[in-house]
């Protein structure tokens, strides 16, 4: 009798392959899915701060705030009422962040971003020009911080 | 050319443990596979943007009927339907600072806080194309995700302590804040035992 040699794969080996494959898929969609979306929240506090750069000189020079190393964008938190000879400013700098997230049914805190420090505020100034003083310390959530420009003498 | 009459081909059929024992290695093969490809479909690196959201710049006053500050926090809480209260988010509010009194020979006391208040539902993004793997992962959460977890309305903002202390308004709602709001707390303290 005759033997025919069989297929190393037979088609219901085929059929069952597919179907645990997409078995298999659909667990990971269904796993990926489910953290796919997440909730955070946020408590940030802000610190305003206001005061008036003003220079006995003709006019002010362009400058820009800068905070604990950062800068604060050139001008867009900045609230002037410009003079030639005096800008009024407002600024608000971030402050102590609390983050919350939740996972797995619960809120948890993180906090290892929290910054609770103060913030050291200083103008940045073209060449030739210093300020007085020339930065503060801001602890408080709300803080004046005025400052003289003048033109170094040589 | 002459065939011989086929001969049903009964292989290895017929027989159960052998007909298991292929589709076994069938399926170590097929996991196998996955067990390398699935890293892959799960790597949703990439940005998380922010889906839904609730912002707002408030500035929270804090007046306190008291004569030294007050160890207080201005804290998010969750409060699910079956009543269940969760602390989202706890922000410990200044200490230790000596605080100006309102009025002259007043022992209520005053601290005005700026607050950014956020509240999120994100959403992990594939970058750059979502792949079919989203689309039917979306499919099979989204509502569920979005009727289980989106709920602004549940939480509060609201001054919390470790001592016995009441508020006045105990709490404002978080989705009904005012983007500039200002919101007052009256704070005092309950004498007497220490929750």
């Amino acid at each position: 009798m005759q033997h025919r040699k069989r297929s190393f794969i037979t088609k219901s080996d085929l059929i069952f392959t597919a179907l645990l494959a997409l078995a298999i898929w659909l667990g990971i969609c269904w796993h990926s899915g489910s953290t796919k979306y997440w909730l955070t929240c946020e408590l940030r506090e802000e610190i305003r701060v206001s005061g008036v750069v003003r220079t006995t000189e003709a006019s002010l020079p362009e400058f820009h705030f800068a905070y604990s190393g950062d800068r604060v964008g050139g001008g867009s938190d900045i609230y002037y009422e410009k003079r030639p000879s005096a800008a009024e400013y407002e600024l608000m700098l971030p402050g102590a962040t609390v983050h919350g997230y939740y996972r797995s049914g619960e809120w948890r805190q993180r906090e290892d971003n929290a910054f609770n420090g103060s913030i050291n505020l200083s103008v940045e100034l073209p060449a030739g020009w210093y300020a007085e003083p020339s930065n503060y310390t801001i602890s408080g959530p709300r803080s004046d911080a005025d400052f003289d420009l003048s033109r170094e003498t040589q | 050319m002459t065939n011989p009459a086929p001969t049903k081909n009964t292989g290895t059929r017929g027989s159960l443990g052998i007909f298991l024992a292929r589709k076994a290695a069938v399926a170590f093969v097929i996991i196998s596979a996955y067990v390398i490809i699935a890293p892959v479909f799960l790597s949703f690196r990439g940005s998380a943007n922010s889906y839904e959201q609730v912002i707002a710049n408030v500035t929270v006053r804090v007046l306190c009927e008291s004569t030294q500050p007050l160890e207080l926090y201005l804290t998010m809480v969750e409060v699910r339907e079956d009543g269940a209260e969760q602390t989202a988010a706890r922000f410990p509010l200044r200490r230790g600072e000596p605080l100006e009194p309102t009025r002259e020979q007043s022992t209520q006391y005053e601290e005005t806080f700026h607050f950014r208040v956020r509240l999120d539902l994100n959403r992990r993004r594939r970058k750059p194309d979502e792949v079919l793997t989203d689309r039917v992962a979306d499919l099979m959460h989204k509502r569920r995700f979005y009727a289980r977890l989106w709920h602004p309305e549940r939480y509060r903002l609201q001054v919390t302590s470790p001592l016995n202390i009441k508020s006045e308004p105990s709490y404002y709602r978080v989705s009904e804040l005012d983007f500039w709001g200002e919101y007052d707390f009256a704070v005092t303290v309950l004498e007497g035992t220490q929750q």
